[in-house]
């Protein structure tokens, strides 16, 4: 179905890419732009007229704010699946679209750690988290679980930059190599002067093993990280032990989904046919099932736990969760997170380039659902009926959502015309053995 | 590079018959466990006796699953590198229905093991109650029995079809990867490992302490029963290549990979555990947190708790980080056989602090033959399947490819 690739093929597809972009490109960048503006400028209001523009009051103090940063972190988490973890299994699909999954994680991570700032009413006390020595005697509670995450957050932003930038060296000097003028120049800074010896070759693959042994453990952690900002309290439907592995598999579900999403259209625009084969996407799909299994094994077992428990708090908020006020979100959740993914199952449309894409549309929209069914709907009905209360976002909060998404994607697309979108250098490698990009 | 000869690979494939001598201990093991069993349920110790019995059945089913459980994912994520050792994992499936007809002993033996057949507790009468226990928990055994049994079936019987040709040079099979029905049986089972294995750890350990729960204790049962699995092949693979003549088939390659597996199961295994353990301190729930109290921080059981949690996870992810060692066979035996311990003990601590109200550990003679018992079941089935069946999945293509890739 597919011509054979060679590198020279490689490197031309990839360098065809990073083409002086048309109209149309320039055109989308300016509506995305567009919305990051409404985004800044909502967050500009909120600063200017206090934080109670958004919808947050109680019960319910974590409103889409929360929903959108965990739903970022966990679209970055299979970023890392895929250039570090599949890199451990040597799954050999992973290659062609390691470099645009490990982009977006990053996009992602910077996304979400946002929305912390957001979430502040006096956003420029910020440094209050960090641990400095001060004369305030102010000192971070090392106990809060909302400190770990500055921690965790911060370390895999680091890691993961660092993971990406060390996988882009010889890309970039690839491009340097065969670009002239002031591109050349800028490429020769960025690739630092990667010649290609042996000696340079021997430290980055090391390197990125080591990196890729780092990152995969680091990943896990931080997904269970933004799980215990829940369950070490002791709200109903937040208190419970499954909560780390849970929101992991949640994480990446909700992050190849996401890949699903940017790979399928940036393959048609960039003619990458050849190198994201059918089968990659397949691979992905498959994937999409087991943590849809993941996912929907987690949701059965709360709720069976909740009812075997016979504890009236916990059984109460599974019944009204599925019954309540949320039925509809919680349901779309199931659906869209469960059921639709089984779809899959079948060859036909795990090969077929649109179900691949309308699927993923909705494990995206699921997985968004899914935080807003946790975050929200446990404080709005905890312990004390004369508490409970609901929870609505305000059109303030939207245009924070929307920046947020704009700001994502608007990064995504400077990106893939910029950079080299698919990792020539991996390809490369693996070319010999025919690798899972060829047929 | 040498050249992979098929018609050695397939006398090969023929397997040996069994050596009577090892047949004869294991059968001995066997007999002394019973009369071991017999003995203890008969007289002053016959709750000590059902707890064995428990804890053994219990860590051998998940043990058989969790290798089986190796040879279904090699079949799902259609990896070529292990299928040499797809039949080592398989070998002990035939303990499966074993383990469904051993459960019915349990009927007898209810009310020495689970307290909510006497205490009061009305509300959770519609999960714990004898019969629907007992049918749940049949069911669940039986229909793992079957989806293990019927994938393996599907694998043997194209070996033992291209085995029983007699043709002068037999040759592989040389079409593409045909295991569809396969395929689907190995995704059943994987799927039934992870949810009737569940029900098997809420039923047959949660429950013991009624008023206890917790959301992710399946999956920490599950996980570990991956981690003994893997920890069992590695062992199996040993005596594979010494008794069996399969040392051309398990090469550094495959210790190294099986080494890793092994490690990242520990980590699994261990992240569940404290993913488990983490939220019940932080919580300090009382429902939740005596559970773990009388393990962690009461006499008789701390010092076992630390044993485990040493023994299970902290000395084998220091010493599996080496890549030398994991290249050495004989040491990770060594290790392996320390792991199952450690897992075993682990499962006894999960079981015994619920029921068991002495001062003392009840660990002793009778517990030891009770586990010999088991051992020597499990031991005869294994030496049943690897010399009744193919030895290696020569009908299956991908195991082809693995081999011109590892030699």
């Amino acid at each position: 179905m597919s011509q054979l690739l060679t590198y020279e093929s490689i490197d031309n597809t990839v360098l065809d890419t990073l083409r002086p972009p048309g109209r149309q490109y320039w055109l989308t960048v300016a509506l995305l732009f567009g919305g990051v503006l409404i985004g800044a400028a909502c967050w500009l209001y909120q600063i200017l007229t206090g934080i109670g523009v958004g919808g947050q009051n109680n019960p319910v103090h974590w409103g889409t704010y929360l929903i959108n940063f965990v739903f970022w972190v966990g679209i970055a988490h299979s970023g890392t699946l895929i250039s570090a973890i599949l890199h451990l299994f040597r799954a050999g699909w992973r290659n062609p679209i390691a470099r645009a999954a490990e982009t977006m994680t990053v996009f992602a991570v910077c996304t979400a750690g946002l929305y912390p700032f957001i979430h502040l009413g006096r956003v420029w006390m910020v440094y209050y988290m960090l641990p400095l020595p001060n004369q305030r005697t102010l000192w971070p509670n090392f106990q809060s679980p909302l400190m770990f995450d500055v921690v965790a957050i911060g370390t895999y932003l680091t890691v993961s930059s660092l993971f990406w930038y060390t996988g882009m060296l010889p890309d970039l000097a690839t491009i340097r190599d065969r670009s002239q003028g002031v591109r050349r120049k800028i490429f020769g800074v960025l690739s630092m002067g990667w010649t290609g010896e042996f000696e340079q070759w021997r430290h980055y693959t090391r390197g990125y093993l080591f990196f890729a042994a780092l990152a995969t453990p680091l990943v896990i952690s931080v997904h269970s990280v933004v799980s215990w900002d829940f369950a070490l309290s002791v709200i109903p439907g937040w208190h419970t032990t499954i909560f780390a592995p849970y929101f992991v598999a949640g994480a990446i579900h909700s992050g190849l989904a996401m890949v699903l999403t940017l790979m399928i259209p940036l393959r048609k625009i960039f003619h990458y046919e050849n190198i994201i084969t059918i089968r990659v996407l397949e691979s992905v799909a498959k994937t999409i099932v087991f943590t849809g299994l993941i996912v929907g094994f987690a949701y059965g077992t709360e709720v069976f736990i909740a009812w075997y428990s016979h504890n009236i708090v916990e059984m109460e908020t599974f019944r009204w969760r599925a019954l309540g006020d949320y039925a509809l979100e919680y349901w779309i959740m199931v659906t869209c997170n469960t059921l639709i993914p089984l779809l899959f199952l079948f060859s036909k449309i795990r090969t077929h380039l649109r179900w691949l894409f309308i699927i993923s549309i909705f494990v995206n929209i699921g997985m968004w659902y899914e935080r807003f069914v946790i975050i929200i709907g446990s404080v709005a009905h905890d312990f004390l009926p004369h508490a409970w209360g609901l929870y609505r976002p305000t059109l303030i909060e939207f245009g924070i959502m929307l920046g947020s998404f704009c700001l994502f994607f608007f990064l995504f697309v400077l990106f893939v015309k910029h950079m080299p979108s698919v990792a020539m250098t991996e390809i490369k490698e693996t070319l010999h053995e025919g690798g899972a990009h060829v047929g | 590079m040498s050249e992979v000869d098929p018609t050695v690979v397939f006398q090969d494939a023929h397997g040996r018959p069994p050596e009577w001598v090892i047949v004869l201990v294991l059968a001995v093991c066997v007999v002394a466990g019973a009369a071991a069993f017999l003995y203890g349920t008969a007289g002053a110790m016959n709750q000590r006796a059902w707890q064995a019995f428990l804890v053994n059945l219990v860590f051998w089913t998940g043990l058989s699953c969790g290798a089986v459980l190796f040879s279904a994912v090699l079949i799902i994520t259609k990896a070529n590198w292990g299928r040499s050792l797809k039949r080592l994992a398989e070998s002990p499936v035939l303990f499966l229905p074993l383990a469904f007809l051993l459960f019915w002993l349990l009927f007898i033996g209810k009310e020495h093991l689970f307290p909510w057949i006497h205490e009061d507790l009305p509300e959770k009468r519609a999960w714990l109650n004898v019969p629907f226990f007992f049918i749940r928990e049949g069911a669940a055994l039986l229909l793992l029995a079957v989806a293990a049994s019927v994938m393996v079936y599907l694998g043997i019987r194209g070996d033992q079809q291209l085995l029983g040709r007699k043709e002068d040079a037999p040759a592989p099979p040389t079409e593409a990867y045909r295991g569809a029905t396969q395929t689907v049986w190995a995704n059943i089972y994987a799927i039934f490992f992870g949810v009737l294995l569940t029900v098997v750890a809420f039923d047959l350990i949660m429950s013991l302490d009624p008023h206890w729960y917790s959301t992710l204790f399946g999956a920490y049962y599950f996980a570990g029963s991956f981690f003994t699995g893997i920890a069992a092949l590695i062992i199996l693979c040993f005596f594979a290549k010494r008794r069996l003549g399969l040392s051309p088939y398990i090469k550094p390659l495959h210790l190294h990979n099986l080494g890793k597996l092994l490690l990242g199961f520990c980590l699994i295994t261990a992240d569940f555990f404290y993913a488990q353990f983490f939220i019940m301190w932080f919580g300090n729930l009382p429902e939740e947190s005596h559970f773990v109290l009388q393990r962690v921080r009461a006499l008789p059981w701390k010092p076992l708790a630390w044993t485990v949690l040493i023994v299970c996870f902290a000395l084998p992810f220091v010493v599996l980080l080496s890549r030398r060692i994991k290249l050495k066979h004989g040491f990770m035996v060594a290790l392996c056989l320390l792991i199952l311990i450690g897992m075993w003990l682990e499962r006894f601590l999960l079981i015994a602090p619920s029921i068991w109200k002495g001062p003392q550990i009840p660990l002793g003679l009778l517990e030891l033959l009770i586990t010999v018992g088991f051992f020597g079941l499990i031991g005869l089935c294994i030496v049943f399947f690897l010399t009744r069946f193919p030895l290696l999945p020569v009908s299956d293509p991908l195991f082809w490819q693995g081999l011109k890739r590892v030699h």
